[in-house]
């Protein structure tokens, strides 16, 4: 075999397929002028012999076929080609003489496409895709919990987990976020930090190495950092070596960049972390406060999880009930071992996963309708269909003409959708939960327009099935010279198709509507704070450590003083302070005695001017004052009703700090407020005189009411504060109202997101039944004449139009009514207010969306009765 | 009694190398020189005859250039390649052995049987 040779004529028939051709021809010619030469010569006519030398020569249809053939791979791939080419053109050009048939396919389906791209980009990291760390799957979180420690026993050390070579390949922990405040050559800049153990990148199997803790820091010597890209961003493009200059003396020297692609294994951590340090604390697990039943408790109660590398065999329940029984604890410790992919994406996934069923739905929809637009199509070139057929059109070439069109609106609708998808996600950051973007920001990637065109070619698929088979089965052009109405399979399919639209915008509508009525109750629930006036600063002093007295006054003095100047700020009526969190999900719970029961309640120290400032009410007693010190406390509404249920809470006595014999009387009572987030019921809480031990971690929350909006004044209050003392890290400042907001933000983005599904599966659905509508008056016009000329009247005519379209849409609304009440019942851990499945709301719903789709059906009807007898006859 | 012969499936191919081995010709002319050679004992069908050249010149066993005829007309002329020389070689020793073969079955005699 000749390899070169077939190569050559591979290549030939490639470039010069025409030449070839021509020259076969050509040389054909020439055999048969010979052949009609030597006839001649034999005393043949002319007619004669030319008559007999084709004869002799054969069937040129047929030789030229086989010359083709028998040029092989070559021939047909090139062939193929032309054919191809040429169905493409007659295509576009079928198309382009319907701009808004062809139009309306490309727009459902990349409206299909492109809520599909975005919700996806948003999904895929809490779905699919593997968490970045080498064989993430044997990565778990150990966590200790207070169970089962008692005084005198001692929760395993770091160390202890780290010795269990028989259950971990490795363990890492890493310590809270601390802010840094580096010296730019240009400017100040506060970096977050956190401290890693030494294995943390080899646990993670990542291939990089974490500086050792240091046994005794030393000041002067630079501590390592190495930098995440939003730290890198931060500094502005620093590169490995860099010296950077903290405060007092303290240099950080960046000893290495971690890459675009690295998460931190905690959802909390992932997005604000610019750098890790060593860790510098001794143990990793301690407990040093303890309740006076001897229980962990306080701060300190709840020591830091553990990331662990199981070993190879070892499961997860194995580790959790290895580690639970030490030899120093009486009963098994309260230990939680989860694999990390679950710790990442526990808050996420069950709304990805309700996210991407919306997304199922919309392109089930957008498949319903683009089949109904296919059938429609179908029927309007039948007589085309049937003409090309008559002239010789075999049933592959129609059949591979239509998969030619169905393919080329496909790929238009597809990429019209990526880009619609590519437009969404550039506007999705700003509404989207940080919480979302914890595993990478969504962004177009070729995975996710990977996945988008599998699912817009699949919807295409879907909506072109049943046209094709249609086709195949010659039914629609065969029937339509027959009946003036569609044949029925026709009307059995788009019925189908409508009857599935119609269901699945219901569903959708109604998970929207359970979501919106969530949303507007939320709207609605008083926060217990002025929304407009008022400003929240947390700062932080990072040179506070714990137990450190001195240290605490320097905190206790700079807070007073930042109180006094921002009270003197312009427009400012009241300001207060707590080091307890203002509408954030963390809390200080410490251990207080009500009548002779010890409780772990909320303790919230504060300031006197706290009360006025946060604008909370008081309905028994008074705030604390000036003159108030740790003998007295203000207590909740809800925490009087839950301990004084029948009676007044005033004048009651409760101990604090069980067993340093500090007792309080409650001098007032003031009404609950959100002060964990929006949508999370108040718990009892205790408001106690603001004291010096109470500023010990350096964390600081001031609350300021001025008399215009709260975001400006968050401003002047930051600038305030850094004024006072240089040293303090102001974390955050904004009104309280976006504190409440972005409280809620995990309810009111999956809302917004459903909310949008649902129109678009809704409007949709209604364009379709208008189209369908729309496409039966312009079809029956003849027939409608003849009726009006009999006396029909005008509803007769509208009924006539809208009949098939409004059973088989009264019968979806019923369905997907029913599915979407029971659908609704999985959304009761993000609906608030509101109870998924209620009636009020699918009923509502429901007739909203049947009111829309109706009337849109009955005024597309309209049509139908003014159609005149005279313009059908003159078309006719 | 038949006075031309049907060819034997895959025949064609040994005859036209076999006739283009004798000189380059063109297609017609391979046609002419099969039936003199063969005495008008073999009718091929004359339009088959180019798909077969075809495929020998995709095989690289023979190659093609044009050129002019004897009446002074634009024809295709073939000639064999060094392939196709061994091909040929290979195709008469095989024809040979076939034939012989094929004789041998036909000269039995029934004792000898």
């Amino acid at each position: 075999m000749n390899m070169i040779a077939r190569l050559r004529s591979f290549c030939a028939v490639l470039l010069w397929r025409r030449r070839i051709q021509r020259e076969m021809e050509q040389e054909w010619q020439f055999h048969l002028a010979a052949r009609v030469d030597a006839l001649l010569a034999e005393g043949l006519s002319r007619d004669d012999a030319t008559k007999r030398a084709r004869m002799e020569f054969g069937d040129l249809r047929k030789w030229r076929e086989q010359a083709r053939e028998v040029r092989g791979f070559g021939w047909r791939l090139v062939s193929g080609a032309s054919t191809l080419l040429w169905d493409v053109r007659s295509s576009v050009r079928s198309l382009l003489r319907r701009p808004g048939w062809a139009s309306a396919v490309v727009l459902v389906l990349a409206t299909g496409v492109g809520l599909t791209t975005s919700m996806f980009a948003v999904t895929d990291p809490f779905l699919l895709k593997p968490l970045p760390y080498h064989d993430p799957d044997r990565l778990a979180v150990v966590r200790f919990g207070p169970d089962g420690v008692t005084r005198g026993s001692r929760i395993p050390a770091f160390t202890d987990i780290e010795a269990r070579t028989d259950l971990f390949e490795g363990v890492a922990a890493y310590g809270p976020r601390r802010p840094n405040r580096l010296q730019l050559p240009d400017r100040t800049i506060d970096v977050m930090t956190v401290g890693v153990t030494e294995r943390f990148f080899t646990t993670l199997g990542l291939p990089i190495r974490m500086a050792p803790r240091r046994e005794s820091p030393d000041a002067s010597s630079p501590l390592p950092l190495i930098v995440t890209s939003s730290g890198r961003q931060l500094l502005g493009g620093v590169s490995v070596g860099d010296v950077l200059r903290g405060e007092q003396g303290r240099t950080m020297q960046v000893v290495g960049i971690l890459p675009e692609t690295f998460i931190f294994p905690i959802p909390q951590y992932s997005s604000s972390i610019h750098g890790l340090v060593p860790f510098e604390a001794q143990d990793v697990l301690r407990v040093d406060t303890w309740t006076a039943d001897g229980r962990p408790g306080g701060r300190g109660a709840s020591p830091l999880p553990i990331i662990a590398r199981l070993g190879r065999g070892v499961t997860v329940a194995l580790a959790k009930e290895r580690v639970s029984v030490t030899e120093t604890t009486a009963t098994p410790l309260d230990v939680d071992v989860t694999p990390l992919t679950t710790v990442m994406t526990r808050e996420t996934r069950p709304l990805a996963l309700g996210a991407m069923m919306a997304v199922v739905l919309v392109l089930l929809v957008c498949a319903g309708n683009t089949g109904n637009l296919l059938l429609a199509r179908t029927i309007d070139r039948a007589t085309e269909l049937s003409t090309r057929a008559a002239l010789g059109a075999t049933q592959a070439a129609i059949v591979r003409l239509y998969g030619v069109e169905l393919t080329l609106l496909a790929i238009t609708g597809i990429a019209s959708g990526l880009f619609v998808g590519w437009t969404i996600l550039a506007m999705i950051p700003r509404i989207m939960p940080e919480q979302y973007s914890t595993l990478g920001a969504p962004v177009l990637t070729f995975r996710v327009a990977l996945f988008s065109c599998v699912a817009g070619a699949a919807a295409a698929v879907l909506a072109g099935v049943p046209a094709f088979l249609a086709r195949l089965k010659g039914v629609v052009w065969r029937d339509q010279t027959a009946f003036s109405t569609d044949p029925r399979c026709v009307r059995h399919l788009r019925w189908t198709f409508t009857a599935c639209q119609a269901s699945f915008a219901m569903v959708l509508a109604i998970l929207a509507g359970v979501l919106v009525g969530s949303f507007v109750n939320l709207t609605r629930q008083q926060a217990g704070f002025d929304r407009d006036s008022l400003a929240v600063a947390a700062s932080y002093s990072y040179d506070v450590t714990s137990s450190s007295g001195a240290a605490a006054a320097v905190v206790e003095d700079s807070l007073f003083a930042s109180l006094d100047r921002v009270q003197r700020l312009p427009g400012v009526v009241a300001a207060g302070a707590t080091p307890a969190p203002v509408v954030d999900l963390g809390m200080v719970k410490e251990s207080v005695i009500v009548d002779g029961v010890t409780l772990f309640s909320d303790v919230k120290p504060v300031t006197p001017g706290f009360f006025a400032a946060a604008g909370l009410c008081v309905v028994e007693g008074r705030g604390l004052n000036d003159t108030d010190r740790a003998d007295a406390v203000v207590v909740t509404e809800s925490f009087a009703r839950t301990y004084w249920p029948s009676e007044s809470g005033l004048d009651r006595i409760v101990e604090m700090r069980p067993g340093t014999g500090q007792h309080a009387r409650v001098v007032g009572v003031v009404r609950d407020v959100f002060d964990r987030s929006w949508d999370a019921q108040p718990t009892p809480t205790i408001f106690t005189p603001l004291e010096r031990r109470h500023l010990s971690l350096g964390r600081v929350n001031y609350v300021v009411k001025g008399q215009s909006g709260g975001e400006s004044l968050a401003g002047s209050v930051t600038r305030v504060l850094r004024d006072v003392n240089p040293t303090v890290v102001v974390t955050s400042a904004s009104s309280i109202g976006e504190r409440l907001w972005d409280s809620v933000r995990r309810r009111t983005f999956p809302a917004l997101i459903l909310t949008l599904f649902g129109i678009a599966a809704c409007v949709i659905t209604t364009a379709g039944i208008v189209a369908i509508v729309a496409s039966t008056v312009a079809r029956r016009k003849r027939e409608i004449t003849i009726r009006v000329a009999l006396g029909a009247t005008s509803s007769d005519v509208r009924r006539l139009a809208v009949a098939d379209v409004a059973t088989a849409a009264a019968v979806g609304v019923a369905l997907g009514w029913i599915a979407g009440r029971w659908l609704s019942l999985g959304l009761s851990g993000v609906a608030y207010g509101i109870a998924p499945g209620h009636w009020a709301v699918s009923a509502v719903t429901g007739t909203v969306v049947v009111a829309a789709m109706t009337m849109s059906a009955l005024v597309m009807a309209g049509a139908a009765t003014r159609v005149s007898p005279g313009s059908v006859l003159k078309a006719e | 009694m038949a006075t031309t012969t049907e060819l034997l499936q895959g025949t064609l191919d040994l005859l036209i190398l076999k006739a283009i081995s004798l000189g380059p010709q063109h297609g017609y002319g391979i046609l002419l020189r099969i039936q003199q050679t063969s005495r008008d004992l073999l009718q091929i069908q004359q339009g088959s005859l180019y798909p077969a050249l075809y495929r020998l010149e995709h095989q690289g066993v023979i190659t093609s250039e044009w050129g002019t005829s004897e009446n002074n007309r634009k024809a295709k002329y073939y000639r064999l390649t060094a392939a196709g020389r061994r091909r040929l070689q290979q195709e008469t020793a095989y024809w040979q052995r076939l034939s012989d073969g094929i004789g041998f079955v036909l000269a039995a005699q029934p004792e000898r049987a």
